[in-house]
């Protein structure tokens, strides 16, 4: 059971607003949802069973990055 | 102000007019209109002034025997024309007023008529030749005058003054207009979303496959992650939460040697898959 996409994109933008002045931990994997997050934590089981952690923070920030580096690329 | 002081106005004006006569005949006429109008007052009263006003002078030509083209139907129109832009009348009087006119108007169509058919000649038996050039002296003219009860307005050349306030006119209606655009979209903006638009937009399945066929495109050996990382927020979280998919199901190995910032590496696993992603499909599913 989980959240159409409409409803998880406005639970998302509430955690937001509220993260102002909090802190919060939101499980899910609906990508509009990690679109507004500031960090994301990546947790997998490979088939060792022993669990993978990665972080990756400000993703937002990366895809900026991405675009000026093309932009600079297509400058030159 | 009632019916009573619109009839007394109608009385001042006609003193003034019949005050102002330079002949017997025209003294003698509008004093006959006085006493036919002071014989009306007692009669039945509409309650709009302007209503009985007009009516009052109706029944002048219809009651009283008044010469039709003594009233100007196109001032009653004018008047009355008022009162239905200001949306301040009675549709029945108005029918009865339209009567009325519709009356007077034929009144004026049958003595125009009658003024301009010729005179009736005598039938003479002995014709000759030279009956039709005889007779050519003695065709009538019609003495129909057209006068403002129904003579349109001439066309006349535009002011400077009313270009530029038409200008003016139009610049204002431009900006309403870009106005009224304006907040329609702004609403439009804050409309939700509809269900049906977003529903089937997540297709984790075939970003996974996507993902790793862009994968082995870059062959065997750790990859960064960052190099699979475009300018796209979105194709970048695809490109995040394939790759823990897909290690979860045993195809990449994924590490990442400083947390939180260090660089995350993943690597295609050629032995010891556990499984295939079509066996575990019915793993990736999204969860709030």
């Amino acid at each position: 059971m989980f959240l159409d996409s409409v409803n998880s994109e406005m639970v998302a933008q509430r955690v937001k607003e509220s993260s102002q002045k909090a802190q919060f931990i939101q499980v899910s994997l609906r990508k509009v949802a990690l679109a507004v997050a500031d960090q994301l934590i990546g947790v997998t089981r490979p088939p060792t069973g022993i669990s993978k952690i990665i972080i990756q923070p400000d993703l937002a920030e990366v895809s900026r990055y991405e675009e000026e580096a093309v932009n600079d690329k297509e400058a030159i | 102000m009632d019916g009573n002081i619109r009839i007394e106005d109608l009385e001042q004006h006609l003193l003034f007019h019949k005050a102002m006569s330079e002949n017997t005949e025209t003294y003698q006429r509008i004093g006959g209109y006085m006493d036919i109008l002071s014989k009306a007052e007692s009669g039945e009263k509409l309650p709009d002034p302007v209503d009985e006003a007009i009516r009052s002078v109706f029944s002048l030509v219809l009651e009283n025997g008044i010469d039709p083209w003594e009233i100007d139907l196109s001032e009653f129109v004018r008047l009355y024309n008022n009162k239905v832009v200001a949306d301040a009348f009675d549709m029945i009087v108005a029918g009865k007023l339209m009567l009325m006119a519709w009356k007077i108007l034929r009144m004026q169509s049958d003595s125009t008529r009658v003024r301009s058919e010729p005179p009736v000649q005598d039938f003479e038996m002995d014709i000759d030749d030279s009956f039709f050039y005889e007779n050519e002296d003695d065709m009538v003219v019609p003495e129909v005058v057209l006068t403002g009860a129904f003579q349109k307005e001439p066309m006349r050349p535009v002011t400077m003054y009313e270009l530029i306030d038409a200008f003016e006119e139009a610049r204002e209606e431009i900006e309403v207009q870009q106005e009224r655009e304006r907040v329609r979209r702004e609403l439009k903006a804050k409309e939700p979303s509809k269900f049906d638009n977003k529903a089937h937009e997540e297709d984790d399945r075939r970003d996974v496959e996507e993902v790793w066929e862009r994968i082995q495109k870059l062959g065997m050996g750790q990859i960064c992650i960052e190099d699979l990382y475009t300018n796209d927020l979105k194709e970048n979280l695809k490109t995040f939460v394939s790759v823990l998919h897909l290690v979860r199901v045993g195809r990449l190995d994924v590490w990442q040697e400083t947390l939180p910032y260090g660089d995350i590496f993943v690597e295609i696993i050629t032995e010891g898959a556990s499984g295939t992603i079509e066996d575990n499909t019915g793993r990736i599913e999204a969860v709030m």
